[in-house]
């Protein structure tokens, strides 16, 4: 008996010290990026004058571009100005669809200070069609354009849920994976995403939408407060280099 | 090779395991299985053994799961995208499937005395009759267990 209890002593006191050692050198790396980022975002302020030239520059020379980018905003509280940014960088790279998810919903109840952000920041050539507006639906519009839309964890899991008792109230002999996709879609409306990104150092998907991630591509490029073009473009540059064999 | 491989862990693996199990441990891991193929060719094999050795080592990491203890764990294999290949890998992919599950009915006292409950989800549709069987046969048998879970997933198309 007192042999286990000495074993479960060595244990938990290994554990503590292995445990603090890996939190105090996971601070000195954290401190360390951040310092790093710090300065290549110093030295890329005097190279960038104009961030919207320089990622529709640059972003020609990717081979690869997703359609639908989302970004997970995780435990982050959104940064209008960035996410702003975000937008107008999205439209100079050619990406269609935008969507950002913020499971804490702040971001959908304050969806007006983004459009006022999104508003200020991009250049003329750029439309900008919000889902849910008036705009919607416009046609004959030349030039540059991206629809943006915002997501909370109404529309992830629990969208699913809310699905599944409405197919069981519905009484439906019927139910296949092309029915339920057709469902889902009605309600997510933009196509699948590609691409994610993600903020937080873990990943974590925080209750997003589960049926449409199937096949989607998710990076970390960091806090998005702050976020500068060449962040936002490497990241691009790393989808663009993977390759999906989906099953093959 | 069996499904409940018998403890073949080292001391010092096993102190470390003890130490890990001081701190949180996951409830449910989920694990894709990929690269059989480009592992045969990595280290010369035929394309059969490299999937034999896919499966030798999802039981050893099932048994590290099991010794670590993990609750739940979800392991995704086939995907209805493997059915387009040629019908000659299909059929050793489905050959070895039946051997395993023969196995897997041989070793009922390991399962039954560990908890273990085995769940199948998927399309089963398009395997053949007498691989449901064996199916049905490990999930009946398992069905009021309740220690360890065992998901084994037939992934769906893309």
């Amino acid at each position: 008996m007192s042999k286990m209890f000495l074993q479960t002593i060595i244990y938990e006191i290994t554990y503590t010290i292995l445990s603090n050692l890996f939190i105090f050198f996971e601070s000195l790396f954290n401190l360390w990026v951040y310092l790093k980022r710090k300065f290549v975002d110093f030295c890329h302020a005097y190279a960038i004058s104009n961030d919207y030239e320089y990622v529709l520059r640059h972003s020609q020379k990717l081979n690869k571009l997703p359609t639908h980018l989302t970004v997970l905003l995780g435990t982050e509280n959104p940064s209008y100005q960035d996410l702003a940014n975000l937008v107008v960088w999205s439209c100079a790279a050619g990406i269609p669809f935008i969507s950002f998810y913020d499971h804490k919903g702040i971001l959908k109840k304050t969806e007006t200070k983004l459009q006022e952000a999104v508003k200020k920041k991009k250049p003329d050539c750029c439309h900008v069609i919000w889902h849910d507006s008036e705009n919607s639906y416009k046609n004959g519009i030349t030039g540059r354009k991206i629809r943006i839309r915002t997501l909370s964890i109404t529309d992830g899991q629990k969208s699913v849920a809310d699905l599944t008792k409405q197919l069981c109230s519905y009484n439906e002999n019927k139910i296949d994976q092309h029915h339920i996709d057709s469902l889902l879609k009605d309600n997510y409306v933009f196509p699948d995403p590609d691409l994610g990104f993600y903020c937080d150092k873990t990943f974590s998907l925080y209750g997003y939408p589960p049926w449409q991630i199937r096949t989607t591509e998710f990076l970390c490029f960091g806090t998005h407060h702050g976020v500068r073009s060449h962040t936002f473009l490497n990241t691009l540059h790393r989808y663009s280099k993977t390759e999906q064999r989906l099953g093959k | 090779m069996s499904w409940i491989v018998d403890n073949s862990l080292t001391w010092f693996q096993k102190f470390c395991i003890n130490v890990l199990k001081c701190g949180p441990i996951p409830r449910h891991v989920a694990f894709i299985m990929d690269g059989n193929r480009r592992f045969a060719k990595k280290i010369h094999l035929k394309r059969k053994d490299g999937h034999t050795r896919g499966f030798d080592k999802l039981a050893e990491t099932l048994q590290w799961c099991l010794v670590l203890g993990i609750k739940e764990v979800t392991v995704y294999a086939f995907s209805i995208e493997n059915f387009k290949r040629s019908s000659d890998e299909v059929d050793t992919l489905m050959d070895l499937a039946r051997e395993k599950y023969k196995r897997l009915m041989e070793e009922k006292d390991k399962l039954m005395a560990e908890g273990v409950c085995i769940r199948v989800i998927g399309n089963l549709e398009l395997l053949p009759e007498d691989i449901r069987k064996l199916i049905a046969e490990a999930i009946i048998m398992t069905k009021d267990n309740n220690k360890v879970f065992f998901e084994y997933c037939i992934r769906l198309h893309f």
